[in-house]
């Protein structure tokens, strides 16, 4: 039971929230031992928040799941998970980490709270709403980031690496809305209710607008951002971003993914490669310059 | 003997030259159009950047000979059909990178460093990276990017706006990708045995790349018209940006509803609307960084 219970947490999906060390990170907070001891503490909170988020998306979503092809083994679907369990760890989950959050900082815990209140919004009822549906996701993405600015007291974190991080957060929602629909076909808005209200089309504009933006959001940073040397060089990072949108769109376009939409962003070598690389100028350039 | 040297200007391109003039800008930007040390400095690495561009398309050629007999065009290249022999174009192959080089180093070091740069990422999409998928267009951009910081470098230009650099690398990929586009488009089964990188792309994901890189120019472009440093404080500079939008969208409909797009440069000097605004835009510029 534990262990199909820590297999509907969906311990995979934690890897979201790295993006919460972005404000450590480009707040120049990378050399201070209590912030990144604030900041783990913040993050196992945010890894506990979102479990019990999953466990009530796969509650809800348990008929739905037993119908797809690989959503049919999850513990709640298959039925090796009772739901009493799941829905008992995911209160006890929910209320231990809004506890730390709330220790660990008052505002800490207040943004959690919207997180995790975001999370079963969308769980709930936003994932059948159109466009409703990815900015939830967006926002989810936003607050990760936001409780790491607090808990790092970043106070001169960059406000163009929020909107980078939205519309990024945008682009990899609705590029997953436009993988599903290619590879389901008309099987689509069985799997997603939503997905009847979008088409391939309308989801090329949408990604069209949130890639530009994501870009030049990012370019924005890269020449006023706080912290960025004088010399502009971290204008050079560009091109790292260009290339990994670029290959995610490449990407999504393919039926035969190996994989989920999020779990490329660690398994093709291409773009891990790129992103290593992209993370790497950062510091160096941050940091040593 | 004049022959073999005409023989050798072909197959250096001198039609593909025209991408040099982006070592120009850096001087005009930095309103140093018309101080003649700069402009020498600048005149002299377009020369030089010619000789390197021509020298790489010689050592393609060189390499390419065999997959270019089968081609139906490429076949009446000069090293293709015999028409020029294999040992001069293998001597001037080796000698002239080394002399353009060495004048690189001479005319300013840094300026030698970005030639060296250009020629190691050209060769190296040569030599394989024209085969992979992205990383092909990023590097035709590379080297939009390192003529236009090559000028930078030769006119000391010091106040040449960063937005630029990124305005320029989007129009570069702008390019790259409509010349996909239209390979894809035009040549159909044939394109594939020639230009392998095309069986990764497809129409649409052109179209989605297309559609990143076009806005995100405009946006960059209006970027540099607001907040370089040597603009009019009125932002007079503003006024430009219509015809950048009208220039990218007149691209747009030739790739689109003509189906051109294969060879940028031709389109530069053949499509009468599209020469007429970039002339417009140049006045417009020239005003108001020069006269006003």
């Amino acid at each position: 039971m534990v262990r199909e219970l820590i297999s509907a947490m969906h311990p995979r999906r934690w890897l979201k929230n790295i993006f919460m060390f972005a404000a450590l990170v480009f707040g120049m907070k990378l050399t201070l031992p209590d912030l990144i001891g604030r900041s783990v503490v913040a993050f196992i909170c945010l890894c506990l928040l979102s479990s019990a988020s999953y466990l009530i998306n796969d509650l809800v979503d348990t008929e739905r799941d037993r119908h797809h092809p690989a959503k049919r083994d999850r513990p709640l679907a298959a039925g090796s998970l009772k739901r009493s369990w799941a829905l008992g760890a995911a209160v006890i989950l929910a209320a231990i980490s809004l506890c730390m959050a709330f220790f660990v900082d008052l505002r800490l815990g207040l943004v959690a709270s919207a997180f995790l209140g975001i999370e079963i919004a969308y769980s709930l009822v936003l994932t059948n709403f159109v466009i409703l549906d990815v900015l939830a996701v967006a926002g989810a993405f936003v607050l990760r980031i936001l409780c790491g600015s607090v808990v790092a007291r970043a106070t001169t974190f960059s406000p163009w690496l929020y909107v980078c991080a939205s519309f990024l957060a945008l682009f990899l929602a609705l590029c997953k809305r436009r993988n599903e629909l290619i590879v389901l076909g008309d099987l689509a808005a069985k799997h997603r209710k939503v997905l009847a209200d979008y088409s391939s089309g309308l989801l090329v504009e949408m990604i069209s607008v949130v890639s530009s933006s994501t870009v030049i959001s990012y370019s924005l940073y890269t020449f006023w951002g706080a912290h960025v040397p004088e010399n502009k060089s971290m204008m050079l990072t560009i091109p790292f971003v260009l290339y990994g949108i670029m290959r995610y769109l490449l990407l999504m376009q393919r039926r035969d993914l190996p994989g989920s939409p999020e779990e490329i962003l660690i398994k093709d070598s291409p773009l891990v490669i790129n992103n290593l690389l992209w993370g790497s100028a950062v510091l160096v350039i941050l940091y040593l310059f | 003997m004049a022959f073999m040297l005409k023989q050798l200007l072909i197959t250096m391109r001198p039609r593909q030259w025209t991408k040099n003039v982006f070592i120009f800008p850096a001087l005009l930007f930095d309103l140093k159009l018309f101080d003649p040390i700069y402009l020498g400095r600048t005149f002299v690495a377009f020369v030089l950047f010619c000789l390197l561009s021509g020298s790489v398309y010689l050592i393609n050629d060189l390499t390419d000979v065999e997959r270019d007999r089968q081609h139906p065009v490429k076949r009446n290249r000069p090293l293709a059909s015999g028409k020029l022999s294999r040992s001069w174009a293998l001597g001037a192959a080796i000698v002239m990178p080394l002399f353009t080089l060495a004048a690189s180093f001479l005319l300013d070091r840094r300026f030698g460093v970005i030639a060296l740069t250009y020629l190691v990422i050209q060769l190296a999409y040569s030599f394989g990276l024209k085969n992979v998928v992205i990383i092909d267009v990023l590097i035709i951009a590379a080297g939009f990017v390192l003529r236009v910081a090559a000028g930078s470098v030769v006119a000391e230009a010091a106040r040449f706006s960063p937005w630029l650099y990124v305005c320029i690398t989007l129009l570069a990929l702008f390019l790259g990708l409509g010349k996909r586009r239209n390979e894809l488009i035009l040549l159909h089964s044939n394109a594939l045995g020639h230009r392998r990188v095309l069986r990764e792309y497809s129409p649409e994901l052109l179209d989605q790349m297309i559609a990143l890189v076009t806005s995100s120019t405009v946006i960059a472009y209006s970027l540099y018209t607001f907040s370089a440093e040597n603009l009019p404080a009125n932002k007079s500079m503003m006024l430009t940006i219509p015809f950048v939008l009208y220039s990218i969208f007149r691209y747009l409909y030739l790739i689109h509803q003509r189906n051109l797009g294969g060879s940028p440069e031709e389109i530069l000097i053949k499509d009468p609307p599209f020469i007429a605004s970039n002339l417009c835009w140049g006045v417009a510029i020239l005003l108001i960084l020069y006269v006003f």
